[in-house]
């Protein structure tokens, strides 16, 4: 695969959280590749790191946490050590989150036009549109500098065209209302407009249909699909659901306990599934088309990070655990072109 | 809702409350212990006097015939006479309100504008040697009595460096033409300059004083409140949009903190009223709390009870004008 | 027998195991935090003090000696005398019990009130809980320090009139707080359960929504403790209240006063008294909000 051709590339990146109980060690190490033009799934289990890994793409993390090692390469240049004030130009702009509950993640005591705007504001050349409409409408033809009504008006303009492309019902009542006012879809569509408000070259959903009953999160997803088609941007999206990685996502990732174990097409996963989380994970999906089965469960429970098991991870629950899987950690290699697998056994 | 149909409703509500005051205050001066009669009377008027008395003043009657007088004569103004200055009460307390007004007023002010910053470069700093000092001063603020500053200060400021007068809202030798009774406005309004700058260097300690706490306590719940409202969602949606962190601090943090401190504001006020009672017999300021502190002493019931319910009233009106700005600051409420 | 009875005792650890730990938890959060142990320190010293005034005292603090009047701070009266020539430090040491007392009523006071009327508003609702919450809003509508003053007034002067006066303006916000968690809480699923179960409403009001509906209260209550004594020495300053010659802290600013400009250590000490306790009520009960905070909390 050609350097080009990589939007994202992660490359050993470690996280680690300082609490009182201890230093979680969230991630360890984790690597992967996000392809131009593609939708990227990132699957595991609640607390597997998924999130933290999307924080720390924008250089996120929160206290306790901090990134303590490795790269993140966005169109070749490492984020990681990129000073404050270049990140915020990428926050936003090239590369924006919708994130899971939008009645917490938008400001109740802003109007919905606000909060479009003020990011439209922050990112995008308005000057040229403001003027235009300080000559036209304001009658100042002779202004050099735009006024800032004029600037409000070309941000709320634009934030209205967002609310167009999600396909919100009344945009221009909309811009006046509160996020109280809105039910949960038109929220977390207002989230999605302000994504892709600025022209992304990378959107990433983190977890972002998990609060939406099954029909809402039915349209969002058709809704993102014509998203990227017509922005022409890379998609990365994070969830716990399978049903939503196998429906949209090109190539994805498995996550388990803070590191990668698969990573591949989504196709090649969901028929020849290597490693043994993995298979595990797709033979605990209820079959109801097949015969009465009995549902198989991973046994065991995602172990706690801040003693995590040595060696690999995954080898206190993998039935074919050897010796040598609770001494080393599996390095993440190609089993056979485009598979990547992290495991001994498989490799 | 819309916010004046708010504002309306909220103002009808003020009638029933109103009349539970009235109630109230009525309870308590029946409360009082010795014969209101022979109080107002004097201690050595004849029987008969004091028989006549009670029946002019209705005394003999039942309760709830009673407190329909008093409503009625509260609706007509008559707060009765008070027994310390032999005049009507109500007379006194027009004379005087005034004073209290410009004092709260200013402290007020003190407290706007000390507390609010402060609490805001506090949260901004935190854990910086600044921050700590800046909690340590509040810290003691909200502790010290009131009166006990009052006194240090007055030591201090005005015996020891002589920088600001002790006693009286302005100059008395200064002739100053009396429109609204506010002493600055007044000067403002008659370009007596010489009466301005003498009434706003007599309004600045006390007002100073009165507030200090109230600025104390705005500038901690703030604080608080911004440390609080940074860990929220929003506000990592506000960076993961790449704002400066002056818009995260500023308009998405301290929009939502503020509102808790406004509701505060208004207490505060309430606090202040009876702060005055203190602070205005410290500094012989002539305001109706300096007459509330001398009729309390001199258990002057009509007095005391007038003062309580003007008191009461302010009190009231400026919870109102909060609660429209709490409205008009989180359109929440109104649903 | 001895085998069941140790079975039984680690039985008890393991169903509190819980507890332990949160507490545990809690113990390392208050080490970690200077201001509650300084706050803890001073309100212990106080506490001392108050219980061990009787036997402490170098003087009678109620023994008045013209003579020896407005005495400066020297070594046989550290903090001097009084216009009636009484030990202040003795008066001081007196005061601590004065404010305990004080302190502990009128929190205890409006806290029964305001919890009950609070709680029962809250689960009951409908007309009940109009009623009591405009009669809530009621007396909060009259400025606390102007009700406790014509309250006082009106009881007439004393300390225990005063400490009354005070409770009866204070219960309005233990109501309010309490009926506001109750609304929270009552809709919780172990609430739902216990109602399953058949619990009546009043040991489902008692033994399960009140105890969880504390936290915030046990915030409010520690910082109260000190409010109640700075108000309650207002009221001594103002004349209403405490009255001489008992040694409460107001009363004696109030009585000092006139001899402040070149006496002034008469008003000084009780003045640095009350700083000092409301100072380290006031540390408790931030502390206390921080720790029950979880968002406040720095891991």
């Amino acid at each position: 695969m050609n350097a080009l051709d990589v939007a994202l590339r992660v490359k050993g990146l470690e996280v680690n959280f300082y609490t009182y109980a201890g230093v979680v060690k969230a991630l360890d190490g984790i690597s992967f590749e996000v392809h131009h033009g593609e939708i990227f799934g990132l699957v595991g289990e609640t607390g597997c790191g998924k999130s933290v890994t999307v924080a720390s793409i924008l250089r996120l993390v929160e206290k306790p946490g901090r990134i303590i090692g490795g790269e993140i390469l966005f169109e070749g240049v490492d984020l990681l050590k990129k000073p404050e004030k270049e990140m915020r130009k990428i926050r936003g702009s090239e590369i924006t989150i919708v994130f899971q509950d939008p009645m917490t993640y938008l400001n109740p005591v802003l109007r919905i036009g606000d909060q479009l705007a003020e990011t439209i504001r922050e990112h995008q050349d308005l000057i040229g549109e403001a003027l235009e409409i300080d000559r036209i409408k304001h009658q100042k033809p002779t202004a050099k500098k735009p006024s800032k009504k004029g600037l409000k008006e070309v941000a709320l303009r634009r934030a209205q065209k967002a609310l167009e492309m999600v396909k919100m019902p009344n945009p221009e009542t909309v811009i006046e209302q509160y996020p109280h006012e809105l039910s949960g879809g038109m929220r977390q569509r207002v989230m999605i407009a302000m994504a892709i408000s600025c022209n992304p070259s990378l959107l990433i959903l983190d977890e972002a249909t998990t609060f939406l009953d099954v029909t809402i999160q039915r349209q969002i997803l058709e809704l993102i699909k014509d998203l990227k088609h017509d922005l022409g941007c890379t998609l990365m999206i994070i969830t716990h659901d399978m049903g939503i990685i196998a429906e949209m996502c090109d190539r994805m990732a498995v996550m388990y306990a803070g590191t990668i174990v698969e990573c591949a097409d989504t196709k090649k996963i969901f028929s020849t599934p290597i490693h043994p989380y993995t298979i595990g994970l797709l033979n605990a999906i209820p079959q109801p088309l097949e015969e009465m089965k009995e549902l198989k469960p991973l046994p065991g429970s995602v172990p706690g990070l801040i003693n995590p098991p040595s060696g690999c991870r995954f080898h206190p629950r993998c039935p074919d655990a050897k010796e040598v899987c609770s001494e080393v950690k599996p390095e993440l290699r190609a089993v056979e072109e485009g598979h990547l697998v992290a495991c001994h056994l498989k490799n | 809702m819309k916010l004046w149909q708010y504002i309306l409703r909220r103002i009808l509500l003020m009638i029933p409350l109103l009349i539970g005051i009235t109630l109230i205050t009525f309870s308590i001066s029946h409360l009082a212990p010795g014969d209101p009669a022979r109080l107002a009377a004097g201690i050595h008027a004849p029987e008969e006097t004091v028989e006549v008395l009670r029946q002019k003043l209705g005394l003999d009657k039942p309760v709830y015939v009673q407190y329909f007088l008093y409503m009625t004569r509260l609706l007509k103004g008559d707060f009765g006479t008070s027994i310390m200055t032999r005049r009507p009460v109500i007379q006194d307390i027009m004379v005087r309100w005034p004073g209290t007004i410009e004092l709260t007023t200013a402290a007020m002010l003190i407290v706007i504008i000390f507390g609010i910053p402060l609490g805001i470069f506090s949260a901004a700093n935190e854990g910086k040697p600044l921050d700590h000092a800046s909690r340590i001063i509040s810290l003691l603020g909200v502790s010290m009595p009131s009166f006990w500053l009052i006194l240090i200060v007055l030591l201090i400021f005005c015996k020891y460096l002589g920088l600001f007068p002790i006693g009286y809202r302005i100059d008395p030798t200064i002739d100053l033409q009396k429109i609204t009774g506010f002493h600055i406005v007044d000067s403002m309004l008659t370009l007596n300059f010489n009466a301005l700058f003498s009434s706003i260097w007599h309004i600045i300690l006390p007002a100073f004083v009165l507030g200090f706490q109230g600025q104390a306590t705005v500038q901690r719940l703030l604080r608080s409140k911004m440390l609080e409202s940074l860990t929220h969602d929003y506000v990592k949606m506000a960076r993961a949009k790449g704002l400066s962190e002056r818009a995260v601090v500023y308009k998405h943090a301290l929009r939502n903190s503020l509102i808790p401190v406004v509701t505060m504001l208004a207490l505060m006020y309430g606090g202040m009223l009876g702060g005055t009672f203190i602070i205005e017999s410290l500094f012989s300021w002539q305001g109706l709390g300096r007459y509330g502190s001398r009729a309390v002493l001199q258990l002057d019931f009509p007095a005391i009870m007038g003062v309580t319910i003007m008191y009461t009233m302010i009190f009231a009106l400026v919870n109102l004008i909060v609660d429209v700005l709490y409205a008009y600051l989180d359109p929440r409420i109104m649903y | 027998m001895e085998s069941d009875s140790a079975k039984d005792l680690g039985g008890i650890f393991d169903r509190h195991k819980s507890v332990l730990q949160e507490l545990r938890h809690i113990l390392y959060l208050i080490r970690r935090s200077p201001l509650s142990i300084l706050g803890i320190t001073l309100f212990s010293v106080f506490l001392l003090l108050a219980i061990l005034a009787p036997y402490i005292v170098p003087y009678d603090p109620f023994k008045i000696n013209l003579s020896g009047a407005f005495q400066r701070p020297n070594i046989e009266h550290l903090f001097g005398t009084d216009e009636m020539g009484r030990d202040i430090l003795s008066r001081i040491l007196w005061g601590c019990r004065i404010s305990l007392r004080v302190g502990t009523t009128v929190v205890l006071i409006s806290l029964c009130i305001g919890t009950i009327l609070g709680g029962i508003a809250g689960y009951v609702g409908g007309a009940v809980e109009e009623i009591i919450m405009r009669f809530t809003d009621l007396v909060l509508a009259f400025p606390s320090l102007v009700l406790a003053l014509a309250l006082s007034a009106a009881l007439g002067p004393g300390l225990n009139n005063a400490i009354f006066a005070i409770s009866i303006t204070w219960w309005p916000w233990y109501a309010r707080l309490i009926r506001g968690q109750v609304l929270s809480i009552r809709e919780a699923g172990f609430v739902e359960a216990a109602r399953c179960v058949g619990a009546s409403d009043f040991r489902i009001l008692f033994r399960h929504i009140i105890p969880n509906s504390l936290g915030p209260v046990i915030v409010n209550a520690s910082m109260d403790f000190g409010w109640a004594i700075l108000m309650t020495s207002s009221l001594g300053f103002l004349g209403i209240g405490a009255q001489p010659p008992e040694p409460e802290w107001g009363a004696m600013i109030n009585a000092g006063r006139l001899y402040f400009m070149d006496k002034p250590w008469i008003a000084t000490f009780p003045g640095l008294a009350i700083l000092f306790v409301v100072l380290a009520s006031n540390l408790i009960g931030d502390g206390l909000g921080e720790i029950l905070n979880p968002r406040l909390r720095r891991r």
